[in-house]
């Protein structure tokens, strides 16, 4: 069984829903946007919400850790919910790759991988390509919580997700159409030797020419004929017909927004009552 | 550098005329489009725009009037032009006016039901708020043709289930409505008796029998979300959507009146007269909410004001000859607007000017610029601007309203600027507030310093200056204003104080360096992204931000409340505290037989005259 949600109601009270996970009016405001979308397009945006609840329910101010030294910047989340910060990593990335033609943003300690598409479209919206790795810690490294790479060419409209990034280790990584890109592949490395310990968000956004962008293509079908099915999300269709038609979701997972949207509501009196008007 | 391609298509709007402009000028105002209204001076355009200062106080918002370009007026142009067709199909109520209304709309093509459940009244004056159980009538828009099974569910949903039913992508929003009981009670009884209502009666509580209790469209309970509305929708206009119950519950009043009398004598009973049909309009109130919504939305804002004063500095930047037959039309107008105010009720409300006053003031303008139009008569191109020295006369009067009343009415006189700045409107409100993250902290503050140096000024550590907080209530959500000190919900305030946020940023960028772009200052400090975007918005559209300090003690909610109602086309308001403004929707307008015909778009500002005899005469 199923209920009707409208994209407008789900504008509407998501920010209020992210607020009551401890965050900001300003940080709910700024994250609304990334659970909205992950729910229309990939419909795993409730789960965003219902897994950063416990972990974070009256944590204060939110802060990150910037380090621009070495390969990339570093960012240290701490455990805390990604989409709380997607927006902010990714024009992090846009705008460090508008100076430097490329740039890498390695985000540790993120939780809530199914907002790693999300960053990959921001970025591409701005008019950069974008490749986005999540890789979990040894501990959320299961079955149901595997790799992904997101590729996602400029302009947004169509993202790729592969689900089996053993891509990384083929000689296939050297096909990839930019130099920088390589640093996913290094990275991938990296993590299979010496393991981090938390989940990890590598966010890679470049400047790509036409025919770059047509490499990243090119790529997404040699790596889909060897190792099997790159999800391909038409992300414009998706997102048109959620604000056309609505979404159907079960109840149970509509509850995880209303309850925590329930939450911002201050108990009444007679005195409260005479405060509207 | 290569710009990311939002932020390049919004930096072309940055400052075009930075010398004196006085302000931003949006991109959506092309060069194409001011050389359609005739403008070959962009300069002398701009600086007959109000400033900011000037127009968005809210002591000034207080007193801006309904103009051509509110939704509720361009609603009814639309309707009149393509001829909509209004029709009820059931007017099923019985003597206590408990029954189901169902009617078929039909707009350029496209059809529509209006499904309406009427309760029986006890006699009970319900206030409308939003978390009350007690309706008089609740109903559904529907987007086509329904069947009695859908009507049916609907009225579970929606009448079985109060605040808490679904709907689903079929249904454009429900709404719901109530008696205004002394006047739909005498007006049932008179009609019941052969007789019409009586009039000056009718007057004193603003002309209305059906008080509108709030729309729940845009994805409410599961409705459709109005960016769903194809553009050739009828309704995809910014606002039409939320207007249009508005008008459809003028005609339930009216058909509901005269249901109950022929039902409760079918011998006597009479129609309620047309003329007294199109006097009246539709009641609505409002409460604090309205300020949350519009500081949450400062591009919708801009939207609400921007073409208004564009069009105003096109009226004021003419350079044509003296135009006679419009300074004409404007008299006649002004003497409309004195006739109008003066059957208009007092209102108890120190800060809210009198409408007997108002239109003293209205006919002592409509003498000056009838002496002005000697003055002007004859003269010939580039050497008039007499409806500037009109307005400047009404300045000088000091009253706000007046000033108000004056501007509305001169774009009344000129259909062709507020027609080409109603196109402007869909545009506007499809601006984004966004952050650009590449800009340089440095050209940050200095936008705070051009933009925000009003709320710079104001000190948050004054006595008072702190003294309230917005929050929503359990009762439904209903918002509400709290003492700081004493209510309360502090920690879960809904955002309104745009002068402490504004302030926070300007204190957070004091000890950073200038170079620093905006993304890696936010990646620090996410806290800040929404003023951030916020203060970036203000560079790029002007009368974004309402120029003062919504939480302070002497704040008064119904300055932003009346605004918004104007901008949405409310004729009249009459603040029942200085939180709480009622007032009249759609008065005058045609009813729905007038707009088949295409006719009777002249309605602004009706008067009824004194005499009801006049009237019984009539019949």
């Amino acid at each position: 069984m199923t209920m009707h949600v409208s994209y407008g109601e789900l504008i509407r009270t998501m920010p209020e829903a992210i607020r009551m996970l401890g965050f900001t009016y300003s940080q709910a405001d700024d994250s609304a946007e990334s659970i909205i979308w992950t729910e229309c397009v990939l419909g795993e945006g409730y789960e965003l919400l219902r897994d950063a609840d416990p972990s974070v329910a009256g944590a204060p101010v939110q802060t990150v850790k910037c380090n621009g030294e070495g390969v990339g910047t570093v960012l240290s989340l701490g455990n805390r919910p990604a989409f709380a910060f997607a927006a902010r990593i990714a024009d992090l990335a846009t705008v460090k790759a508008a100076s430097d033609e490329a740039s890498i943003i390695r985000v540790h300690g993120a939780t809530g991988p199914a907002v790693a598409p999300f960053i990959a479209f921001r970025i591409a919206r701005s008019g950069y390509g974008a490749l986005v790795l999540w890789n979990p810690g040894p501990r959320h490294n299961t079955d149901d919580r595997r790799p992904m790479l997101i590729v996602a060419p400029p302009a947004g409209a169509t993202i790729g997700i592969l689900r089996d990034c053993s891509f990384l280790t083929s000689p296939l990584r050297n096909d990839l159409p930019f130099a920088c890109a390589r640093s996913i592949s290094q990275a991938w490395y990296e993590r299979a030797t010496a393991p981090h310990p938390e989940d990890e968000i590598l966010v890679l956004a470049a400047r790509m020419a036409d025919r770059s962008a047509g490499e990243l293509d090119d790529l997404l079908a040699k790596a889909q004929s060897t190792f099997g099915p790159v999800e391909a999300i038409d992300v414009s269709e998706r997102l048109e017909r959620a604000i056309a038609e609505g979404l159907e979701v079960p109840p149970e997972r509509h509850r995880i927004l209303t309850r925590l949207t329930s939450r911002i509501r201050i108990p009444s009196s007679e005195r409260s009552r005479a405060q509207a008007g | 550098m290569v710009l990311p391609n939002f932020i390049r298509s919004m930096t072309r709007t940055i400052f075009p005329e930075n010398e004196r402009c006085p302000v931003p000028l949006p991109a959506y105002v092309t060069d194409e489009w001011l050389a359609a209204q005739g403008v070959t001076d962009k300069r002398r355009l701009l600086a007959n725009l109000r400033s900011e200062d000037e127009v968005m106080r809210p002591e000034r918002l207080r007193a801006i009037k309904a103009t051509p370009l509110s939704f509720a007026r361009s609603l009814l142009q639309k309707m009149v032009a393509e001829r909509w067709l209004i029709e009820a199909q059931s007017v099923d109520v019985d003597a206590d006016g408990a029954g189901t209304l169902v009617y078929r709309i039909v707009a350029a093509d496209r059809v529509m039901t209006f499904v309406v459940f009427a309760r029986r009244s006890d006699g009970t004056e319900y206030p409308g708020r939003i978390f009350e159980p007690n309706f008089d009538f609740l109903a559904a828009l529907f987007d086509g043709d329904v069947d009695a099974a859908r009507i049916e569910r609907e009225q579970q949903e929606l009448d079985g289930k109060v605040w808490h039913g679904r709907t689903d992508n079929a249904c454009l929003g429900w709404t719901l409505a109530n008696r205004s009981v002394r006047f739909f009670n005498h007006t049932v009884e008179r009609l019941e008796r052969g007789e019409q209502p009586d009039e000056e009666f009718l007057k004193t509580g603003g002309g209305y029998l059906i008080r509108n209790a709030g729309w729940y469209g845009n994805g409410r309970f599961g409705s459709r979300s109005w960016k769903a509305l194809d553009s050739g929708h009828p309704l995809s206009y910014p606002y039409h959507l939320d207007i249009f119950p508005l008008y459809l519950w003028r005609t339930v009043g009216y058909d509901v009146v005269e249901a109950i009398a022929r039902r409760r004598n079918p011998a006597a009973a009479v129609p309620l007269a047309s003329r007294l049909k199109a006097w009246m309009g539709v009641g609505n109130s409002s409460g604090i909410g309205m300020i949350a919504a519009l500081v949450r939305w400062p591009s919708w804002m801009s939207a609400y004001n921007f073409p208004r004063e564009l069009a105003l500095a096109l009226v004021f930047s003419q350079s044509n000859a003296f135009d006679a037959k419009a300074a004409k039309r404007f008299c006649q107008l002004l003497q409309r607007a004195a006739r109008y105010y003066e059957e208009q009720p007092d209102c108890p409300i120190e800060q809210v000017e009198r409408p007997t006053a108002l239109s003293a003031a209205l006919r002592r303008t409509a003498h000056i610029a009838k002496q002005l139009q000697q003055k002007h008569l004859g003269r010939k191109a580039g050497n008039t601007n007499y409806w500037k020295e009109v307005a400047d006369f009404a300045q000088t009067l000091g009253s706000p309203e007046l000033s108000e009343q004056v501007n509305a009415l001169l774009l009344e006189t000129f259909p062709r600027f507020t027609d080409a700045a109603m196109e402007l409107f869909p545009e506007a409100m499809k601006i984004e507030r966004r952050v650009d993250p590449l800009i340089r902290l440095g050209a940050l503050r200095s936008i705070i310093a051009e933009r925000y140096s009003w709320a710079l000024r104001i000190d948050q550590s004054a006595p008072g200056a702190r003294a309230h907080f917005w929050y929503k209530s359990e009762e439904n959500g209903e918002n509400r204003r709290g003492d700081r000190e004493v209510d309360p919900g502090v920690d879960k305030e809904t955002f309104v104080d745009v002068v402490g946020a504004v302030q926070a940023l300007d204190a957070a960028l004091a000890d950073q360096p200038n170079e620093k772009q905006v993304a890696e200052f936010l990646v620090e400090r996410p806290e800040l992204s929404h003023v951030v975007s916020r203060v970036q918005l203000a560079q790029w559209v002007p009368y974004s931000e309402i120029r003062g300090n919504i939480i302070d003690a002497n704040f008064l909610p119904m300055d932003g409340i009346r605004f918004l109602l104007s901008t949405m086309g409310l004729e009249s308001s009459h603040p029942h505290s200085t939180r709480w403004v009622r007032g009249t929707f759609l008065q005058g307008a045609p009813l729905p037989e007038m707009i088949r015909a295409g006719a009777g778009d002249d309605w602004l500002l009706p008067a009824l005259g004194r005499s009801v005899n006049a009237l019984q005469s009539a019949k």
